[in-house]
């Protein structure tokens, strides 16, 4: 091959913005459409179409009593959990990785995700002692609230041990993350080696993550915790593509790197903890998902960021969805799903990467 | 004078790796920073692009410390040229060097940072890798994108400040005998009226080709300061390089040539 023909095969075409974000919400509000649709009570699109409308006025629902009930007390809340979860852990993955300059960074690296889950399994293992003391309305919050604060601390002991006169080590808190990661696990082993039959059943679907828990009672507070930080990531998908330059670079550039990292860690703590608060440690989503945007429209952040948070809202859903149907009308825990599909992808993408490298 | 430093002192523990630096870099011209590993040149770069504040001193840009400087406004004023080389992800040439025109989101057009990435990649001779991607370029190659980066940041004048600084630090260090003159013959045409540069080199042949003053550098002070001529005397350079130095004059300006103690390599076989 000539000099020439070699430089004209390597240039390099983005596809625009714009059209692939508004076809990756297509996909999440198709996938979206048939989490609603699709279960154990089959419901044709055209009902659940018309219920909607008819919610709204627009029409009278085709639907039955009983179909309208499974819909809008059971399916829609799980479905906007499953979309709002997908894009947060999706976001958030694409965030830390933009930050740690590393694509096999993921929300879990700062701790967030096991302590929250230390958090959990701690509630479930040792909570009846202190439950009891409770009001029964409040029983139920107390699982979410104490891993939600769980995620917060561990992110924020590590984030501690990273900081040196004003300024985040972004490379010391990596290495933090992976200590207070092994802490945690050591906690959550010996919890569960004290923990009795019944608990360790709750604990093991905990861990493996489920949308079960959606109810239009958690969902107003859950939402917001889970949506508002992974909107908010979008402000500095800009100063994340300085930051591929390099730290000191990104500086040069103008980006206040103090801030941008505190601001990412902040937000991605955040929204992760939320979301493991609500439906326990789904895994794979925050790696693989910004990969695939890498992969087919290039890293720039302007893309990747809020096209992550549709895929990962699009490809949840499905997940989900494939969690409720494929053992019906019991259900796969989605951790074993997000898993099983994402650890061959990444595999596979591991590959390409070292085909690649060869030529 | 609109880039100083005055009687800067730079400490990490108990080491000194500035000691009472003065110095003050102009618009329209190029000045070489040089001297011996460890003498200070990256340090009191620093300095100058206020990622690290001084333990005693000043430095000021257009009458105020950099370090004090909004990190925007600032970034449209210098633009840094560090040693590293690396980019995260696969972004293309074009898109490192749009980087660039980050600071001066909202403030020009489209179309004129469309025309000033165009031009900045021309200069430092990278047009025909624009559409490659950063992680598959040669070493020199990725140095002349950089070169095109920190050149596209302060291409045009701005209502921050009556000029602008480019800081380069061993720009040259992996190019090869053409492209390291190219790159500065193209940092001599850049300056001009509202541009001054500061460019860290090790080779001296090329600060006696390319720069109108040289500091010189030694152990964290300043030894030496002038115009280029005066400044890289052949003695001098020798004392603090601890070389042995001779000048040849190529058709006006000053050649060194240094003097090897060692053996030739014959000799040095025969010996075996």
């Amino acid at each position: 091959m000539t000099t020439m023909a070699l430089n004209a095969g390597s240039a390099v075409r983005r596809p625009a913005t714009a059209p692939v974000l508004l076809g990756l919400a297509v996909l999440a509000a198709v996938f979206g459409l048939a989490g609603l649709a699709l279960g154990p009570l089959r419901i044709g699109l055209l009902d659940t179409l018309s219920a909607f409308a008819d919610r709204i006025g627009l029409a009278v629902s085709t639907a039955s009593q009983q179909q309208e009930a499974v819909l809008f007390a059971i399916r829609l809340p799980r479905v906007l959990l499953a979309l709002a979860v997908g894009a947060a852990l999706a976001a958030a993955g694409a965030a830390m990785q933009g930050l740690f300059r590393n694509p096999l960074a993921d929300p879990g690296l700062v701790g967030v995700s096991a302590g929250a889950a230390l958090a959990a399994v701690a509630t479930i293992v040792l909570g009846d002692k202190v439950l009891h003391l409770l009001s029964p309305a409040a029983r139920p919050w107390v699982l979410p609230a104490a891993a939600f604060i769980g995620g917060l601390l561990a992110t924020a002991v590590v984030r501690r041990f990273g900081l040196r006169d004003g300024r985040a080590s972004v490379a010391t808190i990596l290495l933090a993350g992976v200590a207070i990661n092994a802490l945690c696990s050591a906690g959550i082993g010996f919890l569960t080696f004290i923990a009795d039959e019944q608990q360790l059943r709750s604990l093991v679907f905990w861990t493996m993550g489920s949308l079960g828990a959606a109810t239009w009672k958690s969902l107003p507070l859950a939402l917001p915790l889970v949506v508002i930080p992974t909107i908010l990531l979008m402000r500095d998908t800009r100063a994340l593509d300085a930051f591929a330059l390099g730290e000191r670079e990104a500086g040069h550039l103008g980006v206040d790197v103090e801030r941008l990292k505190r601001r990412i860690l902040i937000m991605v703590a955040l929204a992760t903890s939320a979301s493991v608060s609500v439906c326990g440690i789904i895994g794979f989503v925050g790696l693989v998902v910004p990969h695939l945007l890498r992969i087919a429209c290039g890293p720039g952040h302007r893309l990747v960021l809020p096209g992550a948070a549709l895929l990962g809202a699009a490809l949840l859903t499905a997940a989900d969805l494939v969690a409720r149907l494929i053992v019906a009308p019991a259900e796969m825990p989605i951790g074993v799903v997000t898993a099983l599909v994402g650890g061959p992808f990444f595999l596979w993408l591991l590959a390409r990467r070292l085909r690649l490298a060869d030529t | 004078m609109t880039l100083a430093t005055q009687s800067v002192s730079v400490r990490i523990g108990s080491a000194t790796l500035l000691h009472d630096v003065s110095l003050a870099a102009q618009p329209g011209e190029v000045l070489g920073l040089l001297g011996p590993n460890g003498a200070g040149k990256s340090t009191l770069m620093s300095v100058l692009a206020g990622d690290r504040k001084p333990d005693t001193g000043t430095v000021q840009l257009h009458g105020r410390a950099p370090s004090t400087w909004p990190t925007e406004a600032l970034a449209r004023v210098r633009a840094v040229m560090t040693q590293s080389a690396s980019v995260a992800f696969d972004f293309t040439v074009h898109e490192v060097v749009a980087l660039a025109r980050m600071p001066h989101a909202g403030l020009t057009s489209a179309a004129d940072d469309r025309h000033i990435i165009t031009s900045a990649l021309e200069l430092a001779d990278v047009t025909h890798l624009a559409g490659r991607l950063y992680p598959s370029l040669s070493g020199g190659e990725r140095q002349r994108v950089q070169a095109a980066r920190a050149l596209a940041q302060v291409w045009t004048a701005t209502a921050d400040a009556p000029c602008r600084f480019l800081m380069m630090d061993e720009p040259t260090a992996s190019l090869d005998l053409r492209h390291q003159h190219a790159l500065l013959e193209a940092v001599r045409r850049f300056v001009g009226g509202g541009v001054g540069a500061i460019v860290v080199l090790h080779d001296i042949n090329l600060a006696a080709a390319y720069c109108d003053r040289i500091a010189l550098l030694d152990r964290g002070r300043l030894v030496a300061c002038g115009p280029t001529r005066q400044t890289l005397a052949a003695d001098r350079l020798a004392d603090i390089y601890g070389v042995s130095l001779a000048a040849i004059d190529d058709a006006g300006t000053p050649h060194f040539i240094v003097r090897t103690t060692a053996q030739p390599a014959a000799t040095a076989a025969h010996l075996l």
